[in-house]
């Protein structure tokens, strides 16, 4: 009787491992944002951005440093860092979400699956729900994320100087992409 | 007269110097963190000890300066648009110092193997899940040769 309970133990045990959805991680996440006009094209790019996925709630967490954001012209990367985002004041910026239709991706089959994800985006001093759509691609072990957000400008108190204001668009299409790996 | 038209080339040589001077500047590139030297040279594991005790004060230590870590490789990641990062070994398994390099760097990033010693410079971003470090080069590597009895 107790080798047959400890059998169905030892059994459930291992079987657990293969049950429990697994959470991933990235640390080499690329953010970019898109922010010029016609006139003037601004862009940055930041390599190194750090997320964490769990795939048994959907919850998804994205942090970036302002600082590391890489731009083509210095002044750009100035103006970006002590005017408009003030990074010296506000150095994280930080999403925590939740994918909203959990239900239809599954992590132990590869593929592409369409996602909706719903959270706060914590930027500039200002917490606002924002929502993105996007692709998981499940490969095995890894899962390529990909995701695109509009954010108005003036909801994260960021003002734009009326002598530039030709130039910088009042809302900032952010693109992310991300490999992410199992969290061991 | 003479004077007016003298005082006019002059003015109209300031403008031409104050626009050139205002194209340059626009237009001019971030500073290329591989061609700056430095005197600031941490190993992997004192610069997450620096952030993690007093991460405000770190900051004000090593955010937006160039320069040196140093430590063991411990995972390379080199993407297909020519990212490279190199993950730097420190006490705590979960906070490795991720150094994000140069594209132009990514021939010599391909080198590197777990275990070698390095030494990389770039400029200090903050701090998030580790230490980060952005526009990175490597300076220096040693090679890891692991322990043979054999070849005693």
């Amino acid at each position: 009787m107790m080798s047959k309970l400890l059998a169905g133990v030892i059994a459930l045990v291992m079987a657990l491992p293969v049950v429990a959805q697994k959470k991933y991680y990235t640390k080499n996440g690329r953010v970019s944002f898109q922010a010029g006009t016609a006139v003037e094209d601004i862009d940055g790019v930041n390599p190194a951005a750090a997320s964490v996925l769990d795939a048994a709630t959907g919850q998804l967490e994205y942090m970036v440093l302002v600082k590391g954001f890489e731009f083509k012209r210095a002044l750009m990367q100035e103006h970006f860092n002590e005017n408009y985002m003030e990074s010296d004041k506000y150095p994280k910026s930080v999403f925590k979400g939740k994918i909203t239709n959990l239900s239809s991706v599954n992590f132990s089959k590869d593929g592409t699956y369409p996602v909706t994800v719903k959270g706060i985006l914590d930027m500039h001093g200002v917490k606002k729900e924002v929502e993105s759509k996007g692709t998981l691609t499940v490969s095995g072990e890894t899962i390529a994320a990909e995701a695109s957000l509009e954010v108005a400008l003036a909801d994260f108190n960021i003002a734009i100087p009326g002598v530039v204001s030709d130039k910088i668009s009042k809302t900032v299409k952010i693109n992310i992409s991300c490999k992410y790996n199992v969290l061991q | 007269m003479r004077i007016m038209k003298k005082a006019g080339i002059v003015i109209v040589l300031l403008i031409i110097l104050g626009l050139g001077y205002g194209w340059y500047l626009y237009n001019k590139e971030p500073l290329d963190v591989r061609s700056v030297k430095t005197d600031i040279e941490v190993t992997a594991d004192q610069l997450l000890l620096h952030f993690q005790q007093d991460e405000n004060a770190a900051s004000q230590q090593f955010v937006s300066k160039v320069m040196i870590v140093s430590g063991a490789v411990r995972e390379v990641s080199l993407e297909d648009d020519g990212q490279a990062t190199v993950w730097l070994t420190t006490n705590e398994l979960l906070y490795p110092v991720t150094c994000s390099f140069y594209k132009a760097e990514a021939e010599k990033v391909k080198t590197l193997a777990p275990g070698d010693q390095v030494r990389i410079k770039g400029v200090c971003t903050g701090m998030l899940m580790g230490v980060v470090i952005n526009k990175c080069s490597l300076e220096e590597m040693k090679k890891f040769v692991p322990y043979n009895p054999e070849h005693r």
